[in-house]
């Protein structure tokens, strides 16, 4: 007897419990079978374990005192949009919809973005296309010398460069019709100036691309974009144009608006009409500065189209990859959904 | 009106559906949280719990056996009324004056005499004083395993014990219940006796 209640170690007591519910399998099985088979002990013990669980099974079911139903007036309210929108499967699926159509508009603002600075950089790659510009800029037959604006001016007339005041208006410069609009008139001086404009940008310690057109040069911006020229007074024209003004040490005094005005007259085919030693003159001066001033300008043209590339290139990137985890998250949560 | 679709409507907040399912499961639930508890109004208490619980956290359901999934809400209501009891004790007048606990005794009295009904009814008495003096971790799993007959995957589901853990605690549950068993031995029916008497 006293053998029989002899206690049970815990492991063997794990043992017949896990045999007792089957859940006992391999060597283990095997082994606790055989010792079964030698032990009184344990088979004693094994029967008191089956015992005491039929009876724990023999408890009756009880009966619920009263009933749990849920009072509809208190609970029966359906539940509102955005607690059924947030519950887990549905947060997925609604964060990932959400996600990936902000990822859609961080794209196409990207993608905008990008399409703004190389239209700017075209803008200032291009060659005007407009005919009436070809025109403005065409060159009177009377005005040899302005024909050929890109030959590189002779040293010595470089040396009459001098730095205009805002309000002032170079001799000899091919001022536009009167009768072109104003930014007709800008594009038409930034085409005289552009082949300049790559000593003008070397002047500056700048890389000059092949074939770049120059923004407007300096006399025509003081001519026709007052507005901007006063906007960067302390801009890298202005230096450009001071060393330039210090490298020929000598300034002549230019005549005002009302006098070009009279020295320039619009014929009927469009061209201005000018003197040729006005033209001579003049026009070298006139693009040494334009050089200057366009390289600076040119600088801050660049400036900001490759900005607005570097933040929509990477507006775009974070879009497609914030659209990818949105896609991701939409998917797993519809898969939740459906294990429901 | 098919489970499932009790549970879909119940989703969408239908109570009336949610009630389908608690008059299935009500007297299950009760039964659990009475041998886990040991007092009926407890019992009561936790199941109600329970039951509001479910209807809140049924959007949380993902679908497996939903028995199991409420049995894992009463445990934690258990779990709580546990914590509460310890935290502020409180002897009712019934257990004063120890009275009759839901035994579900008129189920199983239809063709026994007077005697025999109080010598079953002293028997589930006794069977849950062993079951009350377990460590509460010990006396779940032996409600779920040996009353409720869940496996053991099962109860490791419901509880959130390692399989291992359900293992140990229930054989450690058993051998308590088989030292408390054997103090009453002059209760149990002869079918019941223990080998050694």
């Amino acid at each position: 007897m006293s053998e029989l209640h002899s206690p049970l170690s815990e492991r063997d007591l794990e043992l017949l419990s896990a045999y007792l519910d089957g859940e006992l399998a391999g060597p283990d099985k095997g082994a606790l079978e055989a010792r079964l088979a030698r032990e009184e002990s344990l088979r004693v013990a094994l029967h008191d374990l089956r015992a005491n669980r039929q009876l724990l099974r023999s408890l009756p079911l009880l009966r619920a005192p009263r009933s749990f139903a849920l009072d509809p007036a208190v609970y029966g309210r359906r539940v509102a949009w955005w607690r059924r929108a947030l519950a887990f499967e549905n947060a997925f699926q609604l964060a990932g919809a959400l996600g990936a159509a902000a990822s859609l508009v961080l794209v196409v603002v990207g993608l905008l973005l990008v399409g703004t600075g190389q239209d700017r950089e075209a803008a200032l790659l291009a060659p005007p296309a407009s005919p009436m510009l070809e025109i403005a800029l065409q060159p009177t037959s009377e005005t040899p010398a302005t024909e050929t604006p890109a030959a590189s001016p002779s040293p010595q007339a470089l040396r009459t460069a001098t730095y205009p005041s805002p309000a002032a208006t170079p001799v000899g410069t091919a001022t536009p019709p009167a009768s072109l609009p104003p930014a007709i008139e800008f594009e038409a001086a930034a085409e005289y100036a552009a082949p300049d404009m790559d000593e003008g940008a070397a002047m500056l310690g700048m890389e000059a691309p092949a074939g770049a057109a120059a923004p407007p040069s300096a006399p025509e911006a003081d001519a026709f974009m007052p507005g901007i020229m006063a906007a960067a007074p302390e801009s890298a024209a202005g230096e450009a144009a001071e060393e330039s003004q210090l490298r020929d040490g000598a300034q002549e005094p230019l005549p005002s608006p009302a006098q070009q005005k009279l020295e320039v007259e619009p014929t009927p085919t469009g061209g201005p009409t000018q003197t040729s030693e006005a033209t001579d003159n003049a026009l070298p001066a006139s693009a040494t500065e334009a050089e200057s001033l366009s390289a600076a300008s040119q600088a801050e043209e660049r400036a900001a189209p490759s900005g607005d590339d570097q933040t929509g290139t990477a507006l775009t990137l974070v879009g497609l990859a914030a659209l990818l985890a949105s896609v991701v998250l939409y998917l797993t949560g519809r898969r939740r959904a459906r294990r429901l | 009106m098919q489970e499932n679709q009790l549970i879909q409507a119940a989703r969408r907040g239908d109570v009336h559906a949610f009630n389908e399912l608690v008059l299935c499961y009500q007297d299950t639930a009760f039964t659990v949280a009475y041998r886990i508890l040991g007092h009926p109004d407890s019992a009561a208490d936790a199941t109600q719990e329970a039951f509001i619980a479910a209807f809140q956290k049924l959007h949380q359901f993902r679908g497996e056996h939903f028995k199991s999934w409420l049995m894992r809400i009463v445990t934690n209501a258990c779990y709580d009324e546990l914590r509460r009891q310890r935290r502020r004790p409180i002897t009712s007048l019934d257990d004063l004056q120890e009275t009759q606990p839901a035994d579900g005794s008129s189920l199983h009295s239809h063709q026994e005499n007077p005697e025999q009904h109080a010598q079953r009814v002293e028997l589930q008495a006794a069977i849950q004083h062993c079951l009350d003096a377990l460590p509460d971790d010990q006396r779940v799993v032996a409600v779920l395993s040996d009353v409720e007959e869940y496996a053991y995957h099962e109860i490791a589901a419901i509880t959130g014990w390692p399989v291992g853990t359900v293992k140990s605690r229930l054989s450690r549950a058993r051998g308590r219940l088989r030292d408390c068993l054997r103090a009453v031995r002059e209760l149990l029916p002869a079918e019941y006796r223990l080998k050694d008497e």
